[in-house]
């Protein structure tokens, strides 16, 4: 299995990039395309190959690669930090999601990317790089360097290619990645620091960290630690309150890269809460859970009411967003196999849904030039195939059984009605009886306000009474069905046997739940 | 003969199957242009229904000489310590409702043949119908409570297509996305239910090694959840899972999405929304009737629920004038009764109503629907009668049902007078009260219906034309069941016993000793009959010259009873409340949190933004690059401190 080289998978984007930006590549917008998509879908079949190589029921990271200079000696030999790469069952899902997703992401830009297309498929591809980086870094150090990375391109998409208050939202969205990231190095340093302390050895390797995890960390260290992470993690996943970015970066970005944003940027969030605060420090995620869960029981609950109250198209799939990840969030925060095995679900679930919502409210963007859904209406009657395959999505959205979205959901919230990681906790030294099994079931009532703001925007933009102006909306070209279509293959294919995913990561999972 | 029903038992899950496999040809066949025959369709969808309707007929005949039920399950999710199946539980309960369903729908099916052949949507609405049976088969051979809520939310969503399937239309659009909300709440009720059940019983499935949430091991958790969780977290529980039925069934406050759903075309209303899936809440109350016989609290509410939903929906019904508005709310009432008589322990005859209601509400619906296709599209009442002598199939077949629904010796009379009968064993006086005057109005308000539709002067403008053989054979045939089923299963004089078939093997459960006195059945029909002689007085023209005489005329009813008239026409005021809350309340509070969060929150954001942009500019100030503003600040400073030092020293000194 030489062939399959980590190291590879994560720069052929790079090169791609490198390739597309040269002075060599024709400045032809349809040859730049059709080489990026190409290029895309080699890198997603070459990704595929992990996943049929990988082996599910082996503990650990797999496949781990660290690059050394020719004499051996490691990459910054003072620090031991190493350039290394590995997936698990959890990141190896991730990484096929971002793949599929990119190329899925480079198809639609055909109508929705109009200038500078040069620039626009390499930023694509070095965000790729970036964000592959992420889910395979086994070293912490590159873990953060490929965090910091992937804003650079982000950025550039959004500010360049975007609408509306572009700079203003594209800004937004660096500074407070920015900001949260701060807090991530501060507690990388802390828990390094920690190590060298404990063993008298600089390492920075995430397999000592998580897998290997020797000591448990003093409480008040560790909750500082913890908040650290989670600081980070909550800006990216977005948890209420730190998710205003979210909308603004969402409406202003073009339709492919919100679909990548929502799609793959903020599973980094997810994957990092489950990595730092789960794996490595899973004794204070016991004593915070309630914080985490009473988050997640905000977001879900929170984020569906304002969704409800939207007039604009992309802002309430953004806020669904919000409230379909904050289920990661409880999830995580319920420590069960069945709770985490949901959160990551949910993840692969989110990602895709949302991708193909963020392409509806493209495809109907692009034709209509407005995201009121005032404005719209009975636009099936002219598009039967767009208001079917957004019909799909939606229902999968809001958690129709044997779409991909209900696995996931159940998942999760029976995890969590059935984990026993609190039943009450102190503030201020006041007991405050409620439970796990309480929060969650105010959680679950989160599926009604889903029904609410996804079918009555549904109602809402294709059914009943068309206007005037919209007689020449026309139905779904064919390159907006090949994406429309792989979305709702993977969410039926994924809906009706959920085990075909769950079996991929759920021994990971049960492997260092049982450690804890 | 064992060895070839053992196939059909075996491979149950084909019956559900089929319709599924139907489906997907027409979607794809249509899509991908295969065909674009109409006859293709439909036979392949009567094919489909007819073979499991034999299927059924053979499980039926397997029942009747089984001992035990059967299972087979599928593991679906397995993922620590969760592990959920998929499969079919084979009992006489699901034979009959097999039967019901598949018979229905054959019949509905060639039905919508003749009724949709116009619809430009014809094979759009056969893949649905498709859909919706492969949901409702895999609803009734469900194995589990969990399998049981995945085709729960997917029979919701083949109603919620099926009503919004004129989509163009607003009114249709917005049944539709009311149904499928009203739904949600049940579903999240019943999702609720369901977890916190198997998280109190996890221990006991564990350890029994049977398939999680089992219906056939339901009793002894049900037993084991109420000693671990005690009797108000388990009232809580069952009420929970209560909810779901409450809104599939239409059960008050939740059944305003039923009358709402007449949007959808009539073949549909038919099925859908009074045979078959609205009967799933009470099917469900059936599988899952240990969960709730192990509380009586919980029993008492079930009962009460539908005792209400019965009196509240028929005082609607009195006062309808859209045909098919008033069987829709007469369906709730018929839902309601059904549900009192579960939660009254008159388990067998609840589901007797169950099924004698389908085939007469389902012929009932499509007679309206056939009126309604010869006057193109006239739903209103008073734009009709005398229909009798334009399309007398039609018309007698509706006094078939009629007088079923009422209970007037045909079926209907006998399941209802099984649940009188119920009701009287177990002393519940009250209820049973209850039960006789919605008895009454019952008769009372089908009857207005007939006289109204087919009796008299017709009020139209539109020339009534009659409907094919395709339309008027499936009442027909709806008609024999209608009229007959409630006395062949009676268990009078040496016929076959429903009851005894369907309590068979579950002794355990409350069974009410069937009361052997004339007196009940008596009074059953005497107040039917007062119900047909007050509407016959009303509405009858035979009785015109009478009852101006004595100067009683609805009219005159109406005026002087007008603040009961307004409560009923304006259907008891819930659908106003509903709408009033979601504007008046639910809405403003969702635009108040997003205002918050724009505002609030994201102002938060942007002001730490705005302040270190400030602070930048107050430091930036001092960074000019001016070697003047530098000059003139140093020379302030040296001022300053110079007028400082000096002031010291003079107060000093």
């Amino acid at each position: 299995m030489s062939f399959l080289s980590l190291t590879l998978l994560i720069f052929l984007p790079l090169a791609g990039a490198l390739i597309i930006y040269g002075p060599w590549f024709p400045q032809n917008e349809v040859k730049i395309r059709r080489f990026a998509k190409g290029f895309a879908g080699f890198i997603f079949v070459y990704s595929l190959l992990f996943l049929a190589f990988f082996n599910p029921t082996e503990k650990g990271f797999q496949f781990t690669e660290t690059l050394t200079f020719p004499d051996g000696s490691p990459w910054i030999e003072p620090l031991g930090v190493n350039f290394s790469l590995a997936v698990d069952g959890i990141s190896i899902i991730l990484v096929v999601l971002t793949t599929f997703l990119v190329l899925l992401g480079l198809i639609a830009s055909k109508f929705s990317i109009t200038k500078r297309h040069k620039f626009y498929y390499s930023m694509i591809f070095v965000l790729q790089t970036a964000i592959l980086g992420v889910f395979t870094a086994k070293d912490l150090f590159l873990f953060i360097l490929f965090w910091e990375i992937e804003l650079i391109p982000m950025y550039f998409l959004i500010s360049v290619w975007g609408t509306g208050k572009k700079e203003y939202s594209a800004m937004k969205f660096v500074l407070y990645t920015f900001t949260g990231s701060i807090f991530m190095l501060a507690s990388i340093l802390a828990v390094v620091y920690y190590n060298y302390i404990q063993t008298g050895i600089w390492t920075f390797d995430l397999n000592t960290y998580t897998y290997m995890k020797a000591f448990t960390y003093p409480t008040l260290f560790g909750i500082l630690t913890f908040l650290g992470f989670f600081i980070a993690f909550a800006v990216k996943l977005p948890v209420v309150p730190f998710h205003t970015w979210l909308p603004d970066a969402h409406v202003d970005a073009p339709t492919p890269v919100s679909m990548l944003l929502a799609g793959m940027l903020l599973k980094m969030g997810g994957y990092g809460m489950i990595r730092m605060n789960l794996q490595m420090m899973p004794e204070i995620l016991k004593i915070l859970s309630p914080l985490i869960v009473i988050f997640a029981v905000i977001n879900i609950i929170y984020a569906a009411l304002i969704a409800i109250a939207q007039k604009d198209l992309k802002k309430l799939v953004a806020y669904s967003s919000v409230s379909h990840m904050g289920i990661v969030l409880l999830g995580i925060g319920a420590m069960n196999i069945a709770g985490v095995s949901g959160a990551v679900f949910q993840m692969v679930a989110h990602g895709i849904i949302s991708a193909g919502l963020f392409m509806i409210v493209g495809v109907i963007y692009l034709r209509t030039h407005t995201r009121e859904i005032a404005e719209l209406g009975g636009l099936g009657q002219n598009a039967p195939k767009i208001m079917y395959f957004s019909m799909i999505i939606a229902l999968a959205s809001l958690g129709l059984p044997l779409l991909i979205g209900f696995a996931a959901e159940t998942l999760t919230f029976y995890g969590a009605f059935t984990s026993n990681v609190f039943n009450g906790f102190y503030i201020l030294n006041q007991y405050i009886p409620l439970s796990i099994r309480l929060l969650t079931a105010i959680a679950i009532i989160g599926i009604i306000f889903a029904a609410i703001y996804i079918l009555w925007m549904f109602h809402r933009v294709f059914w009943g009474n068309m206007f005037d102006k919209w007689e020449k909306f026309h139905d779904a070209s064919p390159h907006e069905m090949v994406v429309l279509i792989s979305l709702i293959f993977v969410i039926v294919v994924f809906g009706v046997y959920p085990a075909g995913l769950i079996n991929i990561f759920a021994p990971t999972i049960s492997s260092f739940m049982n450690l804890i | 003969m064992d060895q070839f029903l053992e196939f059909f038992i075996e491979n149950a899950g084909i019956i559900a199957a089929l319709p599924l496999w139907t489906f997907l040809i027409i979607i794809f066949g249509q899509n991908l242009g295969v065909y674009d025959n109409k006859k293709i369709t439909v036979w392949l969808t009567c094919a489909s229904t007819f073979i499991g309707f034999l299927w059924a007929l053979f499980i039926f005949l397997w029942t009747l000489g089984a001992e035990e039920p059967f299972t087979k399950n599928i593991a679906w999710i397995n993922a620590g310590n969760i592990q959920l199946s998929f499969g079919w539980l084979l009992d006489n309960l699901a034979a009959v409702m097999l039967l019901v369903v598949t018979s229905v729908s054959l019949l509905i099916q060639i039905y919508s043949h003749g009724y949709m052949n116009k619809d430009e949507g014809y094979h759009r609405f056969f893949s649905y119908l498709n859909l919706f049976n492969f949901s409702m088969l895999g609803l009734v051979l469900s194995s589990n409570l969990f399998q049981i809520y995945i085709f729960w939310e997917l029979v919701g969503l083949s109603s919620y297509l099926l009503i919004g399937f004129w989509y163009r239309r607003p009114s249709a659009a917005h049944a539709a996305t009311k149904a499928f909300i009203i739904n949600r709440i049940g579903d999240c009720g019943l999702l609720i239910g369901i977890i916190s059940f198997l998280f109190f019983s996890l221990n006991w499935w564990a350890a029994s090694g049977d398939v999680y949430l089992s219906f056939t091991s339901l009793q002894p958790a049900a037993e084991y959840v109420l000693t671990s969780a005690g009797p108000i977290v388990y009232f809580l529980i069952a009420t929970a899972i209560f909810l779901g039925p409450m809104a599939k069934s239409a059960q008050f406050p939740l059944h305003t999405w039923l009358p709402d759903a007449m949007e959808g075309p009539t073949p549909i209303s038919a099925l859908i929304h009074a045979a078959t899936m609205v009967a799933a809440g009470v099917f469900l109350i059936a599988r899952a009737y240990p969960v709730f016989e192990a509380s009586s609290c919980v029993m008492t509410t079930i009962a009460w629920i539908g005792g209400i939903t019965a009196f509240i929906t028929a005082t609607i019904a009195l006062t309808q004038y859209d045909l098919k508005k008033t069987l829709a709310y007469s369906t709730c009432s018929q839902l309601g009764f059904m549900v009192m008589a579960m939660g009254a322990g008159a388990f067998a005859a609840g589901l007797f109503h169950l099924v004698t209601h389908a085939y007469f509400k389902a012929m009932l619906f499509l007679c309206s629907g056939t009126v309604i296709h010869g006057l193109n599209d006239q739903q209103d009442m008073r734009f009709m009668g005398g229909l009798r002598k334009h399309m007398p199939v039609v018309a007698y077949t509706y006094l078939i049902g009629c007088l079923a629904i009422s209970g007037i010796l045909l079926s209907g009379f006998w399941s209802k007078e099984e649940i009188f009968s119920g009701l009287y064993a177990g002393n519940n006086v009250s209820l049973l009260s209850l039960g006789l005057i919605v008895a009454f109005m019952t008769a009372f308000y089908m009857f207005r219906t007939y006289f109204l539709t087919f009796e008299g002067q017709y009020k139209g403008h539109t020339h009534p034309h009659n409907s094919p053989k395709v339309m008027t054979v499936p009442l027909i045939l709806l008609a024999i069941p209608s009229a007959l089923l409630g006395i062949m299963l009676s268990g009078k004089f040496f016929l076959p016993s429903f009851d005894k078939y369907i309590i068979a093997g579950k002794e355990s459960f409350i069974h009410l000793e069937h009361n052997e006195n004339l007196l009940l059945p008596v009074i059953s029909i005497l107040i039917a009959l007062s119900g047909v002689l007050t509407a016959a007085f009303f509405f009858w023209d035979g009785f015109k010259e009478k009852r101006e005489s004595v100067k009683i005329t609805a009219d005159n009813v109406i005026k002087s009873a007008k603040p009961i008239y307004a409560l009923t026409t304006n259907l008891w005021y819930i659908d106003k409340f509903y709408y009033a809350f979601i504007d008046k309340v639910f809405l403003p509070i969702c635009n108040f949190i997003s205002r918050f969060d724009k505002y609030i929150i994201d102002g938060l954001v942007n002001l730490t933004a705005t302040k270190i942009r400030f602070e930048g500019w107050v430091l930036r100030q001092f960074q000019t690059g001016q070697i003047q503003t530098y000059l003139a600040i140093m020379f302030a400073g040296l001022i300053g401190l110079v007028l400082i030092f000096v002031l010291l020293q003079l107060l000093l000194i």
